[in-house]
């Protein structure tokens, strides 16, 4: 019987956030990337009979979640503003490609964030607990909502640089 | 593609373009702009980065518990917070909070009960479809189709018909079972994710992959576009299915597959009675049934059709669309003829038809610590807080001073608290709550606060650093067990503050019980642990809707722990806690309210039987 020392599960737990940013890249929607990682990871245990343990997790688990995001756009085209089906295989491949390359980057995300000021790192946090209800967050905040975007912005692009000096760094 | 001359102005457009994609504010054109960037390997890559640095962060503080309430917000699922650990805390919260994150977590749930079970399930699933039937040569038997499994049962009590033969626990379901209940609630979940909840006295056959038989009684049922844990370990011949999206997607008409033995999967669930068809349209419906075969059907979310039947079992051409909160009866006329319905909004008979909508028992307590960590009470959330000085969350305990004016301050990230505020009555009346309740009692105070509104769990590491930084009061404190004889732990308010909890909002969160005590041990922590320092001095003030129901004026450390029992009525909305200062400033004033609870008793008779009833919004 399977158990938390079922290797397969510790996968799945140690990945999973990796999966769904992964997903993220090819579904802009937060909530239907949501609804796609979940059908993935049910796809997952429905197949994880057949994953090798001698592979590599992650890439194994994009491939089924590729699947999913695929068979996402053909049910859901018509309703979405969508990335083209060509971009969607070539965000697909290039990550494919640079896996290892993406994934030391964003292992420095977590030091960017430590470094971030302590108000910055708070709307962040909030803006990101607050699910998408943005305009919200703004009204509380007493702050326009463009002007949230653009700290937000300022924010996130300031992780992204700090990242990629780190990355330059190493 | 499109020619790209400059590269750095073409990631900086890919920034600005993901950036977009972030906030969820991407126009079409926006879109068109990026496909166009995106064939670009080197924009891919920037791209697939940045939102994969999006993606990471919503993990990290999606499972916050969050919400602004609004009236369109549905009934939150109620999970204890501590079933999964400390990893899934913020994921539970967050289940019981919003619908997209919902999926998430029952995806989470879901993968760990499927691994746990996973082995159980396919042998006792193969077993049932090759084992040999004694009644049936085995050459003419009909193949057994499994559509779904029992997932709950509450206090059933099983017909004594001599025909009728209990199910053994949570046994799966296959087609053509009748299930009669004298009493109880039974839930089935079927393969398609569509869950029924059997309110006894009841009897109901399994007539279709996708929909029964209600005889008599009462059922609720809930059908979602998410899959059920049953679902992946459906039957082998469901498993040839290739629909991924079997209630999202479906188009076909509404006519219902009734024959049993039908492999052909029924598009959409439905609900048949001695008078009725009950087709869902992806929705949370009650159906009831009298002795009479009257039928009643109540719309909680979502949309169905109701079609009357004929004695014949077929439709006359009468049927109704309904739309949320609506409700339709189906009536036979006395002298005979065609069956009537008869559709009105609210509850068809409001007085009666409490359908049960979840399979959960009510909680006995809340437990606030749990609440101010971000919890829902049901669970064991700590070391978080709330900043008194804002309202807003506090990750960190803060070990600084904080002032703030004396306006109230709504805690909008968490339902269960109204709001936070800094007692002084140098200057009047100060707020207590969102409804304006005022009080013109507190003394005048410095008006600062030292720390976070902190909940902090009974036990302390020995190794934890945090306590030996005075700064860290509730935590240089000490263990403080003299506060926590139940170990639930410490919630730190150190004056001048007060926080307000909704109780309407708990009895909307946990339907079926209402707050009836408030409960606490209330003292200060000693400093001296550290420094050697004076005694503290503070008051503490209880108050639920203004009315002031506690108060303890000048209470020392050397006072030791004082019983706080405060009783709440069934119609108060808030409960405020405030401390202020006793007078001599904020020094030493570690004040502590250990183990506090709200006491829940059941607003019905009928809840006390188990198993929660909600009627309609």
């Amino acid at each position: 019987m399977a158990s938390s020392s079922n290797p397969i599960h510790e996968l799945f737990l140690r990945h999973q956030k990796d999966v769904f940013a992964y997903i993220l890249t090819l579904i802009p929607d937060r909530n239907d990337a949501e609804d796609v990682f979940q059908q993935t990871c049910l796809a997952l245990l429905e197949k994880q009979s057949e994953f090798d343990l001698g592979r590599e997790f992650f890439p194994w688990a994009c491939g089924f979640a590729l699947n999913e995001v695929r068979r996402f756009r053909r049910v859901h085209y018509r309703e979405r503003v969508h990335l083209d089906d060509a971009v969607i295989e070539s965000l697909a491949s290039v990550q494919f490609k640079s896996a290892k390359k993406i994934g030391a980057q964003l292992d420095l995300l977590m030091d960017c964030l430590a470094e971030l000021p302590g108000d910055k790192h708070k709307l962040l946090m909030q803006s990101y607990s607050y699910h998408g209800r943005l305009k919200e967050l703004a009204k509380w905040l007493q702050i326009e909502i463009d002007t949230l975007y653009k700290r937000l912005e300022r924010i996130r692009k300031s992780l992204f640089e700090c990242i990629e000096k780190r990355k330059e760094r190493s | 593609m499109n020619p790209v001359e400059d590269n750095t102005a073409v990631i900086a457009e890919i920034r600005s373009l993901a950036e977009a994609v972030c906030t969820e504010s991407i126009t079409p054109e926006q879109c068109g702009r990026l496909n166009s960037l995106l064939l670009d390997e080197k924009a891919a890559l920037t791209y697939a980065v940045y939102l994969r640095m999006h993606g990471l962060l919503c993990w990290r503080w999606q499972n916050q518990i969050v919400i602004i309430e609004t009236p369109e917000t549905p009934p939150p699922v109620q999970l204890p917070a501590g079933l999964l650990g400390g990893a899934w805390q913020g994921t539970v919260g967050f289940f019981s909070q919003t619908k997209p994150f919902s999926y998430l977590a029952a995806t989470v749930i879901l993968g760990v009960t499927l691994l746990v079970f996973w082995a159980i399930k396919v042998t006792h699933h193969q077993h049932f479809a090759t084992a040999p039937s004694k009644s049936v040569p085995s050459d003419a038997r009909p193949e057994r189709v499994f559509v779904g499994r029992i997932t709950g049962l509450v206090d059933v009590k099983w017909s004594d018909d001599p025909r009728f033969l209990p199910p053994m626990g949570f046994a799966y379901v296959p087609l053509g079972r009748k299930y009669k209940l004298d009493a109880g609630l039974m839930q089935i979940t079927y393969d398609s994710g569509a869950k029924v909840i059997l309110e006894g006295p009841c009897t109901y056959e399994v007539e279709s992959t996708s929909g029964g038989y209600l005889a008599l009684g009462k059922l609720t049922a809930k059908v979602e576009k998410e899959r059920s844990e049953v679902r992946s370990q459906r039957s082998e011949v469901r498993s040839q299915r290739s629909d991924h999206y079997p209630l999202s997607t479906s188009h076909q008409p509404l006519a219902t597959n009734s024959n049993p033995q039908s492999l052909i999967p029924n598009p959409l669930f439905a609900i048949r009675t001695p008078t009725a068809l009950v087709t869902d349209l992806g929705t949370e419906f009650g159906v009831e049934v009298d002795e009479a075969g009257v039928t009643e059907s109540h719309v909680f979310r979502g949309k169905v059709v109701l079609v009357a039947l004929g004695d014949d079992g077929k439709g006359r051409g009468r049927e109704v669309t309904l739309g949320e909160n609506e409700s339709a009866r189906v009536e036979k006329p006395t002298g005979g003829g065609n069956p009537v319905i008869v559709v009105r909004p609210g509850l068809v008979k409001p007085e009666s038809s409490a359908f049960v909508r979840r399979l959960v028992r009510p909680p006995k307590v809340l437990d606030l610590l749990d609440i101010v960590a971000g919890g829902n009470g049901m669970g064991r959330c700590r070391e978080r807080g709330i900043d008194p000085s804002t309202g807003m969350e506090d990750p960190v305990f803060i070990g600084q001073e904080r002032t703030a004016g004396r306006q109230f301050r709504p805690v909008v990230w968490h339902k269960l608290i109204d709001g936070v505020f800094m007692p002084d009555g140098k200057a009047g009346p100060v707020q207590l709550d969102s409804a304006g309740h005022t009080f013109a009692g507190f003394p005048a105070t410095d008006g600062r606060v030292f720390g976070s509104i902190w909940a902090r769990a009974a036990e302390l590491r020995p190794d934890d650093r945090r306590a030996e930084i005075t700064n860290n009061w509730v935590y240089a404190m000490g263990p403080g067990e003299q506060f926590t004889p139940k170990h639930r732990g410490l919630l730190g308010l150190s004056p001048n503050v007060g926080v307000t909890f909704d109780l309407e909002a708990m009895r909307r969160a946990h339907p079926g019980v209402t707050p009836s005590r408030f409960r606490a041990v209330a003292g200060l922590g000693d400093p001296d642990r550290l420094v050697a320092s004076d005694d503290g001095l503070v008051d503490l003030w209880v108050f639920a809707d203004g009315r002031l129901k506690f108060k303890r004026i000048g209470l020392r450390r050397l006072d030791g722990t004082v019983k706080v029992d405060v009783e709440l009525g069934p119609g108060d909305r808030f409960l405020t806690l405030a401390v202020t200062d006793g007078g001599d400033e904020i020094v030493s004033d570690w004040f502590v309210l250990g183990d506090p609870v709200l006491e829940l008793v059941p607003t019905t008779a009928e809840n006390q039987e188990g198993g929660q009833t909600m009627n309609g919004p």
